[in-house]
């Protein structure tokens, strides 16, 4: 029972202190067709249930974003995966736009919204400065794929930037 | 000129993004989503395999019960029998593919790997879970058919030809409504997760690796389908021989 607890405490303050990845890909997923709301809570759970599995060999951060990710990926109801050009949300008509951005983040959460679910997750672990070979176990591609892939992606993102200006 | 973005002041930004840094999250808010019900697609898949195994056994004590209440003519005996070995193997096959869900989600598995794990379900087991989940429909107006003989005309009245073409016609539509509204949703759920799966092999996956699972998943639910409907018209026929 008190191992339960224990456990259970752990966990919350693990995630408690990590709160910023949740925070994060939330907000890079959580638009149109998912809320942030359902989507906190179904990371939030999906982390908890698979706790027991989580061997301290790798960062607990690491771990977190996998699973966090894992999670948006696979989340359908109502997302989509190619967002319309004409239809994309932008912070202005964005349906939970509570939190108070810097105008570099603005710019880049509008961006983002154009890209492939896949293409966030990449987009993400680089902005956390994660490195190439992180990128490629978590994604579950080659290092060189990643490579390449990132800069296919920024230069899209260059052009999306570049039109909203 | 063209003016090149420099991707540092955008990473430089995001790492310290204030908001980010924010304890939004309190401990009774994550306590509450711990203790919340997943909406996953794997969430979906296990509650819609629970909710026909709950269905398929209200109909098999229904039909058992007239077993016990009832004195049955040979035929509504036999009629019975039948129905409930059916759904007793409908519930087997439930639980077997109930057991085959995708499980201990995200521990070990990287995006790929769980991308392909949920399509490798959906694709050989799922989809004749949904043709089973399909099968409770006709199920379910053979039964209450069958109680409603028995109880208005003490057993089963002497069918002719026309009566098994409207009672098979009835009981295939019923089906096929059934597996099309089904198949529909779930298709429509795991194209998403394709899409990804295409979007992360990139070059490797070509279009023609997911236009082979699609034609396979098709010819899963035509093989399942034919093979509902050639054990139906052979059922019918039996019971009109006898």
């Amino acid at each position: 029972m008190h191992g339960n607890k224990d456990i259970a405490n752990e966990f919350m303050n693990l995630v408690q202190t990590h709160q910023g990845i949740l925070h994060k890909v939330c907000f890079a997923y959580g638009n149109q067709g998912i809320s942030r709301e359902d989507l906190y809570q179904e990371i939030v759970l999906q982390l908890w249930k698979s706790f027991s599995g989580f061997k301290a060999q790798s960062k607990f951060s690491t771990w977190m974003y996998r699973v966090a990710l894992n999670t948006a990926i696979s989340q359908t109801r109502r997302s989509r995966i190619f967002v319309d050009l004409a239809k994309a949300p932008t912070l202005a008509n964005d349906p939970e736009p509570a939190i108070d951005l810097s105008e570099e983040i603005k710019q880049l959460y509008t961006a983002i919204c154009y890209l492939n679910k896949v293409e966030k997750a990449l987009v993400l672990l680089w902005l956390e400065e994660l490195s190439y070979e992180e990128i490629a176990i978590t994604l579950g591609i080659s290092v060189k794929n990643v490579s390449v892939r990132l800069v296919r992606i920024k230069k899209k993102l260059a052009e999306i930037l570049k039109s909203i200006e | 000129m063209k003016q090149e973005i420099n991707w540092n002041t955008y990473q430089a930004a995001w790492k310290n993004e204030a908001s980010f840094k924010d304890e939004k999250l309190k401990k009774e808010d994550i306590q509450l989503y711990m203790n919340s019900s997943s909406r996953s697609l794997v969430s979906q898949f296990r509650k819609s395999i629970m909710l026909d195994i709950g269905l398929k056994t209200l109909l098999l004590m229904a039909a058992i019960i007239p077993f016990f209440t009832f004195d049955l003519q040979t035929k509504l005996f036999f009629i019975l029998v039948t129905l409930s070995v059916l759904m007793l193997a409908g519930i087997i096959h439930q639980f077997m593919v109930l057991h085959k869900i995708p499980d201990g989600m995200l521990t070990d598995a990287n995006i790929q790997e769980w991308l392909n794990r949920l399509c490798t379900f959906y694709n050989k087991h799922f989809v004749k879970s949904l043709l089973n989940s399909a099968c409770s429909s006709p199920l379910f107006f053979i039964v209450g058919s069958m109680h409603y003989l028995q109880f208005k005309y003490g057993g089963l009245r002497p069918l002719h030809l026309d009566d098994f073409i409207v009672l098979g016609l009835g009981i295939i539509l019923s089906f096929s409504l059934s597996a099309i509204t089904q198949i529909k949703n779930g298709n429509r759920s795991i194209h998403e997760i394709e899409s990804s799966l295409e979007a992360i092999k990139n070059d490797e996956f070509k279009a023609i690796d997911l236009l082979f699972i699609r034609n396979k998943r098709r010819k899963n639910i035509l093989i399942v389908s034919l093979a509902f409907i050639s054990g139906l018209l052979l059922f019918i026929w039996l019971v009109s021989r006898y």
